[in-house]
């Protein structure tokens, strides 16, 4: 038993050497992504691929699954992902722990050009002590895909505790990659943490936003307040008078209307 | 275009022998329309004349197109630095008054209306200014509140002398200001060239021995006419005209100008038909570019460096006909377009953070095609019926992607561009009678919104100190005027009263919206153009000329505008009761000019844009001229000394509590041939 898995390995790793000159013909469809990562479902015969828009970097991500057989080298239709991101930290006694962090399970009905989108928060980037990997499990068989993270220039990420009932809450601000000067589409997805392996959408906040140039002291009209659309997400609209340096002042009122969170803003540069 | 109330005022030289108009009849002498009233002022000088009249308007043989412009009764001066000052035609300003050079549209490239059209233009690039009020203000475009157009000086065809011209060079020593003026003509047969110069520095002036800092500025202006005649009645003529101001301070704004950049250029054909019913038909295509950029590197107090340049760019034709149906009725009429493109931005810098930017004009293409026609219409010898109307298209838009995302922070729908109906109709009876005369006009009249006033972006106003948002909604703002004006001329004297009174609908204004944050660091608050029901603007002015003896003369005119809003509150920027007279005395080789410019206190401010009052003032100024011949060559020698009594003054339409300058030793010398 030990020398088949051990043969289909070896034939994979040939395989993949053989194929590694065609990568781009086998892949499910044309795309404009980043490959994040690789690895084998083991005992599935499928290789699964981790793609994002760009870099991963610590806050909101939306990530892209796809699967290839193993042995045909065709594109996988019809699976069905299971994501958990997960962190391996070393502290400093050399204990190790582990924490996931806020995710959008990989929606299969959302599949779009062989593409399985699904979304991660993620809470740190990764350093010397810290890793992240990718369990994406098919079938019950899982493949483990390292990747890593990095640190935005400015962050896209708010931890805060609420000041009401001790609870923290991530807020992560959806990239939007073409901020311009006029009206620009502000989007967050929030969440509670519950404990360090499970978060749980936040759907009963009130966010209100306040855009100010800190080097002029100056704000901008008819911004519109992030509203909840679902599990989590809030859409709103910013408006930027002109270019340059922007912190957009967040307030979080709960469901009683009790402020649980203020001087927290996000800060953004175009 | 006779009936209507226009004041000519020829301030160039006519350079060789070409008989210069002296008539201050309005209308040709043999002309059945001889008893229109035009109030025309001819004051076309020759080489060794000096009128009276012309001194009056021109005092110096260096003056700048300003200097003249303010001593026209009906007109006053918004003034912002010691250059480039803005005309007010009876409280009206900006998009209300209509500024042509010679029927070329000019748009300033300034978002703060530091370059007004005639800061491009040179007396010594003029044959003369015309002013028109009411009615007959809208040949060369729509406008509520009248209109000035600059005529170019053109080019003189066979003159005795092939060549001649003038050299002028002048110092002030309160002023510290160094002004030269060359004018050059060159006339053969049929062909014809006149090339002007300017060359202008003034260092910071004083004022009760203070200096006054941001008061200084430099500019070189040149201009070409190349005139070709085809045939005998029909003429080529090319306009080149290239204006040139730098490091110009502006003490009442907040920044200074770098540089300031008009090229104008203009091909016309004027044809005078023989043996026709038409007197002249002329067709002109032309074009400008100017070139704005703000300065504020010199500032002590600058919170943060910020870049703010400017474009402007226009190109238009007309063509025009003056058609005499018959002996009693005459026709002129006009079409006209342009297309102007208007470009500003700003760009800040602020310390160790990333360069802020935005539009302030957001690419803004405007575009208008006109109709112009008015008919004089002799019911008999001394009464003269006139019915003019102008229809222009109006279109505006903003044709950049950045430029339409930044205004649709403000909820603008600016996708599509905005196109208005200009319609302007006037009308008017003269009545003239041995000397008397008496003239009643009315007219309707609608304007274009202006680029601030529609896409404006955080446009700061020094003046209430208000960031400024503009407002494509707005609805056309239209006036009803009506001027009555009588006179009596005869050899010695000539007295006018003009009164006018407008009402103004839809007139546009700031207001106030405290929910915005201002942009600029320091501004009191945020405004956007709105309209309110209506405002009233009305006045008078009394002209006054008089020969006391054969060579003493007086001429001064007084003027008075008072204008409310609907609710009675005050308008901003009304001049106060002005007088302005002078004495001149002339003999021989010798003249002598006595001055005094008198304004009572205005107190009647506008609260809304925090308007001061302004203190009454009196000032007077001696010139005296003495021309002589040395070794055959003229020459003329001009010693001035302005505000004599080093007066602290300023004008209620000056900015920022800026003194004017103090007393000031002038002297100057010409050389003509
Ligand atoms: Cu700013
Ligand atoms: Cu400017």
């Amino acid at each position: 038993m030990k020398n088949f898995f051990k043969y289909i390995a070896i034939s994979a790793v040939a395989f993949t050497l053989a194929s590694c000159s065609k990568d781009n013909e086998t892949l499910p469809f044309n795309s404009n992504k980043i490959k994040i990562g690789e690895a084998y479902a083991i005992g599935a015969a499928t290789k699964i691929q981790l793609w994002a828009d760009a870099g991963l970097e610590t806050g909101y991500n939306k990530l892209y699954l796809s699967a290839i057989d193993s042995v045909s080298g065709q594109a996988k239709t019809d699976v069905n992902f299971n994501i958990l991101p997960m962190m391996t930290m070393t502290m400093s006694g050399g204990m190790k722990m582990q924490h996931s962090c806020p995710f959008e399970q990989a929606n299969a009905s959302a599949k779009k050009d062989g593409l399985t989108p699904a979304a991660a928060v993620f809470s740190m980037p990764t350093t010397d002590s810290g890793f992240w990997e990718m369990e994406v499990t098919i079938n019950n068989k899982k493949a483990v895909i390292p990747f890593s993270v990095k640190e935005p220039k400015q962050s896209r990420l708010l931890m805060v505790k609420s000041t009401a009932d001790n609870s923290n809450y991530l807020v992560a601000l959806i990239p939007n990659a073409t901020y311009k000067i006029g009206v620009n589409d502000f989007e967050l997805f929030v969440t509670k943490k519950i404990n360090g392996m499970t978060y749980t959408p936040a759907d009963d906040l009130k966010l209100s936003i306040e855009p100010e140039m800190p080097d002029m002291g100056h704000g901008s009209p008819n911004n519109v307040n992030p509203a909840l659309t679902s599990n989590g997400h809030y859409k709103g609209k910013v408006n930027f008078t002109m270019s340059g340096y922007w912190k957009v002042n967040l307030q979080i009122k709960n469901a009683s209307g009790v402020a649980i969170a203020e001087d927290t803003a996000f800060n953004i540069t175009f | 275009m006779a009936i209507l109330k226009i004041t000519i005022l020829s301030i160039g030289i006519s350079l060789g022998a070409v008989a210069a108009v002296m008539a201050q009849a309005c209308c040709p002498t043999d002309s059945v329309f001889k008893h229109c009233d035009l109030q025309e002022v001819v004051v076309t000088e020759k080489l060794n004349d000096n009128n009276a009249l012309l001194k009056f308007y021109k005092s110096h043989k260096t003056s700048a197109t300003e200097d003249v412009l303010s001593r026209l009764a009906a007109v006053n001066l918004i003034r912002r630095g010691n250059y480039a000052m803005e005309p007010v035609i009876r409280g009206f300003s900006a998009n209300q008054i209509g500024l042509t050079l010679d029927g070329i549209k000019i748009f300033g490239a300034c978002t703060d209306h530091m370059d007004p059209p005639t800061s491009y233009v040179e007396p010594s690039n003029l044959k003369s200014i015309q002013l028109a009020t009411n009615g007959a203000s809208c040949k060369y475009g729509s406008n509520i509140g009248g209109s000035l157009n600059l005529q170019l000086a053109q080019a003189q065809l066979a003159t005795e002398n092939p060549l001649s011209g003038m050299f002028s060079s002048s110092y002030a020593m309160g002023t510290q200001s160094t002004n030269n003026v060359m004018e050059l003509n060159y006339g053969a047969q049929n062909f014809g060239i006149r090339l002007s110069g300017v060359y202008r520095k003034a260092n910071n002036y004083q004022a009760k021995n203070q200096e006054v800092p941001f008061t200084q500025f430099q500019k070189v202006n040149f201009s070409v006419n190349g005139k070709y005649m085809l045939k005998d009645n029909s003429f080529l003529s090319l306009d080149v005209l290239m204006d040139d101001g730098w490091d110009i301070g502006y003490a009442a704004l907040p920044m200074d100008v770098a540089f300031a950049k008009a090229k104008i250029y203009a091909l016309s054909y004027k044809v005078y038909p023989k043996n026709s019913s038409f007197e002249y038909f002329e067709a002109k295509a032309y074009g400008n570019n100017i070139n704005h950029s703000m300065d504020d590197t010199k500032r002590p107090l600058t919170p943060m460096h910020m870049d703010m340049p400017g474009t402007s760019n226009t190109y238009g034709a007309y063509a025009e006909a003056l058609l005499n149906w018959n002996h009693k009725s005459r026709l002129t009429l006009r079409a006209d377009g342009y297309s102007n493109m208007s470009h500003a931005e700003m760009t800040m810098y602020p310390n160790g953070s990333t360069p802020m930017f935005m539009l302030t004009w957001p690419d803004v293409h405007s575009a208008n095609i006109g109709m112009f026609a008015n008919n004089d219409y002799a019911i008999n010898s001394k009464l003269t019926f006139s019915l003019n109307g102008r229809l222009d298209v109006n279109r505006a838009s903003v044709t950049s992607a950045l430029g339409k995302q930044q205004l649709n922070v403000f909820n603008y729908d600016v996708d599509a561009p905005r196109v208005r109906l200009l319609k302007n109709i006037g009308t008017g009876l003269s009545y003239r009678k041995n000397g008397y005369y008496s003239v009643a006009n009315f007219s309707y009249a609608e304007r274009p919104a202006s680029t601030n006033e529609l896409y404006g972006f955080y446009l700061f106003n020094a003046y209430d100190g208000y960031d400024y948002i503009g407002n494509p909604t707005l609805k056309n703002e239209y006036a009803l005027n009506a001027e009555l004006s009588n006179g009596f001329k005869n050899a010695w004297s000539d007295v006018n009263l003009t009164l006018f009174n407008s009402r103004v609908y839809n007139y546009t204004l700031g207001k106030y919206h405290p929910e915005l944050s201002v942009m600029t660091i320091g501004a009191n608050g945020t405004k956007i153009y709105e309209q309110v029901d209506y405002a009233t603007l009305k006045g008078f002015e009394l002209g006054l000329n008089v020969t006391f003896a054969k060579h003493l003369n007086f001429i001064g005119n007084l003027r008075y505008t008072y204008a409310n809003d609907y609710s009675g509150n005050p308008l901003p920027m009304i001049s106060p009761l002005k007088l302005t007279g002078s004495l001149h005395y002339q003999q021989k080789q010798l003249s002598l000019q006595a001055e005094s410019i008198w304004a009572s206190a205005q107190n009647r401010v506008s609260t809304a844009v925090n308007e001061k009052s302004t203190p009454a003032y009196a000032l007077f100024n001696a010139r005296a001229g003495y021309n002589f011949l040395l070794k055959k060559q003229r020459f003329e020698l001009n010693v001035a000394l302005e505000n004599i009594f080093d007066t602290y003054y300023r004008e209620h339409l000056d900015w920022g509590n800026i003194p004017r300058p103090g007393r000031s030793l002038i002297t100057g010398l010409s050389y003509l041939f």
